[in-house]
């Protein structure tokens, strides 16, 4: 039935308008993916700006295509100048800048591709598979205790996988997250929380705005901070691929299920995201190869394991964007925004509202992955010339971009204000070693936090109890405890310790 | 982020000072919310209190004041100290060639939106922002750089004003 739903969906978008939406933003996304500076992230909040008034069976998809298409496009730079354009192909350039160095740049280019493409259909044949039955268990089995805990779990999680330094900074960053969505109005009684007497606080401190604040000015400083040089840019000679790039591929399916798995599992840990997916699918493949010593040195199995794991990665993170309200990554999260902005809520009450939007969603990543694989065929030529434009031009216009795309959206001052405040507080932040994702991922959840936890407290009269008689509740609660108990060192005291009497 | 770890764990006692200060007075203005009927939308003093707007706010505050101690206390444990030297070594920092750019691109941005957004026209104030943006970081000769100050930010205001039909700023 669900296969049925899922075709005529993929027909229903074979309409001129989508297909063009989707091949121009998903160009726009390699472009935007492959230039280093800018992220898949970065593109979402901009262009949700730009699309804004566009109907939302237009806006999606072409947010969809920015985000596959970015994801992938950083693979570009990242075999081509050793810069990953996005975090998510750093573990690419660790393989891909030798084998270009080796004269081998065009098949790079090309596997890296083929294995994204893969990647991208991996992750929304695991869409449309997990996404309905998590939909059916959170629809008979979340209620305000599981959403509060879901909330915190995903923060803490997030906190401790994407902290640089300590995990605590990431669970600093994601608190302080909550915090900022605690001002303006609340959910229960109307109240308005820290406004400070301020008219613009009222509705709140507007989330993309924000997001575009703290992705993009940091970017713009760091990128151009120490000076403003040219990347040096490896030549793309004439290479015989055919049958070659099919062969690598045939070589490593192993690797490919094995990281697309990966990458999808990450994908559906909340806030996570395609940075640290990769890295996993890569470290993995390290493990699992034959051939461990060629890793860093031009091996094709890592250049496979990164960008599979990145882009099997997306379908992963719409799992708990749809079924939960809880984004996979950062791009995701700006996602959720998008589509609240757009009137459709994500969660439980998605299948009541629009019951076929997770099969419209899946057919929206089956077109952008035909894109990819024909668009990237043609950018990645035409990107060698992209990527010879200085930093000091790009930059100055992301800058310009990141004012009128943070204001396009409320058409309000204020929100420029606020993506600039949140620029500066951010880059500081990441410069202290506190990362982004989970102050993202604080300020989209704060408020189901808040609301459930409240609503929580009064169906129990005060108390705590349906946090640890609900099944589902008392799994978060050990999942919480667990990982917050495993970053401290006496855990892991406790744990060698046993490991040493069990030898 | 800093790569020398003993700046890292300096900033994270002033980082962590500065938290806690902060959190604590979100916390007093948590504590300062109604909790009771005759404000809140409640049936009763019992729902309205168990449904306070300032509960989760307290909370999260309480969690970032003992976060930020265990951060200072982290960092003192791995030996980090302030001492008045470090004075000398922030102004030190401060000459270096990262330093300056970051600060003049920190002023860049700052006097574009809050100084020129608004008070002139949305083409004028972008192109000034992006010539001495380009201009200062040798993007390119000057020429090139009022030409591609011109360009952009025209296409800007075209794609923002025109297409999508929004009110520039």
């Amino acid at each position: 039935m669900g296969i049925i739903i899922l075709f005529e969906e993929i027909i229903k978008l074979f309409s001129w308008q989508i297909i063009l939406a989707l091949s121009v933003s998903t160009s726009l996304g390699i472009i935007i993916g492959a230039l280093p500076g800018l992220t898949a992230t970065m593109g979402i909040a901009l262009l949700t700006g730009l699309t804004y008034k566009l109907p939302s069976s237009l806006a999606i998809p072409v947010l969809m295509g920015i985000y596959v298409g970015a994801i992938y496009g950083g693979s570009i730079s990242a075999v081509l100048i050793n810069i990953p354009g996005t975090g998510a192909s750093a573990a690419t350039a660790l393989d891909g800048f030798p084998l270009a160095q080796r004269g081998e740049a065009l098949t790079a280019l090309t596997v890296t591709r083929v294995a994204s493409m893969i990647g991208t259909v991996f992750g929304l044949i695991c869409l449309i598979s997990f996404a309905p039955p998590i939909s059916l268990i959170a629809e008979k089995s979340f209620a305000s205790p599981e959403f509060f805990l879901l909330a915190i779990f995903g923060i803490v999680i997030c906190g401790s996988l994407t902290s640089s330094d300590k995990p605590i900074k990431g669970w600093i960053a994601g608190m302080m997250g909550i915090m900022i969505s605690f001002v303006g109005i609340e959910e229960i009684h109307g109240y308005q929380r820290f406004v400070f007497n301020n008219p613009d606080l009222i509705g709140g401190i507007a989330f993309i705005p924000a997001m575009i604040g703290v992705f993009g000015i940091p970017q713009i400083i760091s990128t151009l901070r120490g000076g403003s040089a040219k990347f040096a840019v490896v030549k793309v000679g004439n290479e015989k691929i055919k049958g070659k790039v099919f062969s690598i591929i045939k070589q490593n399916w192993r690797n490919i299920l094995r990281s697309g798995l990966l990458g999808v599992g990450i994908g559906s840990v909340p806030g996570v995201g395609e940075d640290i997916a990769s890295w996993m699918a890569y470290d993995r493949a390290k493990k699992a190869s034959k051939k461990p010593e060629e890793f860093g040195k031009g091996s094709y199995e890592g250049l496979i394991a990164s960008e599979t794991g990145n882009n099997s990665c997306i379908g992963g993170s719409i799992i708990p964007l749809l079924t939960l309200a809880v984004p996979g990554s950062a791009p995701a999260a700006v996602l959720l925004g998008a589509l609240y902005l757009h009137g459709i809520r994500p969660g439980p009450m998605l299948n009541f509202e629009f019951p076929r939007f997770i099969y419209e969603m899946t057919a929206i990543l089956v077109w952008a992955a035909v894109a990819l694989f024909i668009f990237g065929l043609l950018l990645s030529t035409v990107m060698v010339k992209v990527l010879k434009v200085k930093p000091a031009i790009l930059m100055p216009i992301v800058g310009a971009l990141c004012v009128i795309g943070s204001y396009a959206i409320g058409v309000n001052r204020f929100d420029v204000y606020v993506m600039t405040i949140f620029g500066i507080l951010g880059y500081f932040l990441v410069e202290m070693g506190y990362p982004p994702a989970p102050l993202i991922l604080g300020a989209i959840l704060g408020p189901l936090a808040d609301s459930n936890l409240r609503r929580t407290l009064l169906s129990s009269d005060g108390s705590l109890m349906p946090f640890f008689t609900r099944p589902i509740s008392l799994i978060f609660v050990i999942l919480i405890t667990v990982s917050i108990l495993s970053q401290f060192p006496f855990w892991k005291k406790i744990w060698s310790r046993k490991k040493t009497v069990e030898v | 982020m800093f790569e020398d770890k003993k700046i890292l764990r300096k900033a994270d006692i002033v980082f962590g000072t500065i938290l806690i200060l902060i959190s604590s007075f979100f916390l007093f203005q948590s504590f300062k919310m109604p909790r009771t009927a005759d404000i809140l939308r409640a049936q009763n003093n019992r729902e309205a209190l168990l449904t306070a707007p300032g509960i989760m706010p307290a909370l999260v505050s309480a969690i970032l004041i003992i976060l930020g101690i265990l951060l200072i206390v982290g960092a003192l444990k791995e030996g980090a100290k302030l001492t008045k030297e470090d004075l000398s070594k922030v102004k030190t920092w401060f000459g270096t060639v990262e330093s300056k750019n970051t600060m003049i691109m920190f002023a860049i941005i700052i006097i574009y939106i809050f100084g020129f957004l608004g008070r002139l026209p949305y083409i004028v104030s972008t192109f000034i922002f992006l010539a001495a943006f380009m201009f200062i970081f040798k993007a390119a000769s000057w020429k090139w750089v009022l030409f591609i100050a011109a360009l952009t930010s025209v296409a800007i205001a075209f794609a923002f004003g025109n297409i999508v039909m929004i009110p520039l700023p």
